[in-house]
């Protein structure tokens, strides 16, 4: 099983788990980016000092719009991350964030800034295919749109199905192609003779020294041990070269995105925190699902009993459906419920929805919070569940919305189909 | 060829960063037609590969042709330094002017000796010199508030102006660009030297511009 996937040799998995978290990543780290910049500072800078070819940028207008600009980003970016209205919130958010980089590119045209066009060219991908993505609340959302008897056969039967991740396969081309550019654009000025001396990469290493005055770890040897300058280079360029080489060919990519993680790590060892934010580029690609796959593999098995009359519930219970890549759990109604759940005496399946888990049965909110625990990776919020005062207030909920399941969420096979 | 469409970038330029938008836009509307998303795509790579190939941003596509341009074997950088009422001079701290950092600052400090006209060089100085003043208020008043401290780290790891090495200097009033010439030995092992040279003094609080002579 590698560790990284090559989704352009074959974009789909048997689990969209690789796509929320993908999003979640990658939505938090531009709005963390977004939001920390001085955005309206830029505006202030003389305007005679500007980049000349994208000097059409360097406008007022533009520079005034862009602190308000920022918020709106974020909003869109909050929108983005749950997964609301993907198409046009991360749409709108990535064309926002690539033209105030523009603007902020008349003025300074650095690495983070380029790195930061990558992430919103993958924001981009996933607002166009913003379908795939069935951990969001878009998803959720078009369950609406699903009549309670497919919503019950999603649950009981399962999705059967692979799921496509269309945005991170051409997201990983876009990277490739970055990489490519950062090889193409040494032997593009070459000569070189200059690159495989190592004398190029010594000498920065010696001006960074100069200018900044920090020594770092991997400067010293590559100093003092000559080999180590050719194969800073060498190995470099082979590993920005392999990617869109093992990209296209649908070779995996492990070794190459190892490789450039190794490239980037040994970048801030020797020069200091360039291209930080390429390590979350590159680790978008890492096989997730296998991790949390094994993650989950230890949860024993559970069986959910649950209201089948109830759209409602039904809906809420069918991204669990689509996290629960191992099948550990059963959903049942109670129409199908094992006989011998269905006969215990501490259980009223009529009431409230159930999971069974080592012979233990828990109702109500506390089915719900046990459910979450079955997976895992939403420890924390089981824990924030057990405590007191928000186990009331769920308590509460749950009871509330079971009492007026039929009332108020249309519950009933009649009403849904109609 | 690139150099027959440089008379052309005017025009290329802004209209390849509006259709870009427009054309993405309108594909997004229609993201739901299978056509829409291969249109876009086959624009979007089709210009991120010419890009790469050629090395010239065109936006809002980037390449990412990073330290690509082989340098000579001495190296030449422009350095700003603020300097005080007493002529005490400190080197610039580039947190005071987002979002450059020292490369580019380099490159500004350059362009004010060579390329800028008094007027340009005079706006420039009381840029640095104001932004200078109110950083340097920031840090001594005990530095940026408490949630920049979550802001992501600069590329650049410089050391940052102190309030105890602000307290020995007096009002910021000028500032001197300086251009930097570092050699390196042979084997590129060690430096071999780092020299200095005085070229432009902007003294704000004059308005005087002064060119200095070196030998």
């Amino acid at each position: 099983m590698s560790a990284f996937v090559n989704y352009f040799a074959d974009d789909s998995r048997s689990s969209p788990f690789n796509l929320a978290v993908v999003r979640v990543l990658l939505g938090t780290w531009v709005l963390w980016r977004v939001v920390s910049l001085d955005w309206g500072f830029y505006g202030e800078w003389p305007d005679h000092h500007v980049n000349d070819p994208i000097a059409f940028l360097h406008q007022d207008l533009f520079f005034a719009l862009l602190p308000y600009q920022q918020w709106v980003v974020a909003a869109l970016l909050v929108s983005f991350i749950v997964g609301y209205k993907i198409r046009w919130s991360g749409g709108l958010a990535s064309l926002l964030v690539m033209h105030m980089l523009a603007v902020k590119s008349t003025i300074y045209l650095a690495g983070t800034v380029e790195s930061l066009f990558v992430c919103a060219y993958f924001i981009l991908l996933f607002a166009f295919f913003h379908e795939d993505d069935l951990l969001s609340v878009d998803a959720l959302l078009r369950t609406r749109n699903r009549s309670l008897e497919q919503l019950n056969a999603f649950l009981k039967e399962g999705p059967n199905q692979e799921y496509r991740l269309r945005a991170l396969r051409w997201g990983l081309l876009v990277v490739g192609l970055m990489y490519l550019g950062a090889a193409w654009g040494k032997i593009m000025s070459g000569p070189l003779e200059i690159w495989l001396s190592g004398a190029e990469l010594r000498q920065d290493i010696l001006e960074a020294q100069e200018l900044i005055g920090v020594d770092r770890p991997l400067a010293a040897p590559i100093l003092e041990v000559e080999i180590l300058g050719w194969l800073g280079f060498v190995g470099t360029a082979l590993v920005q070269l392999s990617l869109i080489v093992t990209i296209l060919l649908g070779l995996p990519i492990t070794l190459s995105a190892l490789g450039l993680l190794g490239f980037h790590t040994s970048v801030i060892a020797t020069l200091g925190l360039y291209f930080i934010d390429m390590f979350l580029v590159l680790v978008l690609f890492v096989a997730w699902d296998v991790g949390y796959r094994k993650l989950a593999a230890n949860s024993n098995d559970a069986t959910l009993v649950y209201d089948e009359r109830c759209a409602f519930c039904a809906r809420c219970l069918y991204p669990f459906k689509h996290l629960d890549i191992n099948r550990s759990v059963q959903f049942h109604s109670q129409s199908d419920v094992p006989p011998e759940l269905a006969t215990r005496d501490d259980v009223n399946l009529d009431a409230e929805m159930y999971l069974f888990r080592d012979g233990k049965a828990y109702g109500g909110y506390e089915a719900f919070r046990q459910l979450f625990k079955q997976f895992r990776i939403f420890a924390p919020i089981t824990l924030v569940m057990a405590l007191p005062p928000v186990r009331t207030v769920g308590n509460r909920a749950y009871e509330y919305l079971a009492r007026n399941r039929s009332r108020r969420f249309v519950c009933n096979l009649e009403t849904n189909q109609s | 060829m690139l150099d027959h469409l440089a008379p052309f970038t005017e025009i290329i330029f802004p209209a390849v960063y509006v259709l870009f938008f427009l054309g993405t836009l309108c594909c997004l509307a229609f993201a739901h037609r299978h056509v829409a998303r291969q249109v876009w795509l086959a624009g979007f790579f089709t210009t991120l590969l010419a890009v790469t190939l050629v090395g010239m941003p065109l936006m809002p596509v980037v390449d990412m042709h990073k330290f690509a341009e082989p340098n000579d074997e001495e190296r030449t950088y422009y350095e700003v330094r603020i300097v005080d009422a007493a002529g005490n001079e400190l080197e610039y701290d580039d947190r005071a002017t987002p979002p450059t950092s020292g490369s580019r600052t380099s490159t500004i400090a350059g362009d004010m000796t060579a390329e800028y006209d008094d007027d340009e060089r005079l706006a420039m100085g009381e840029f640095f010199v104001s932004n200078a003043i109110e950083h340097r208020a920031e840090i001594e008043s005990g530095g940026p508030p408490a949630y920049e401290r979550l802001q992501p780290p600069r590329y650049v790891d410089d050391e940052p102006w102190t309030a105890d090495e602000l307290a020995a200097y007096e009002a910021f009033e000028a500032v001197r660009v300086y251009e930097r010439t570092i050699t390196f030995t042979d084997d590129t092992t060690a430096v071999e030297s780092n020299e200095e040279q005085l070229l432009l003094t902007v003294d704000v609080a004059e308005q005087t511009i002064t060119e200095h002579d070196n030998p």
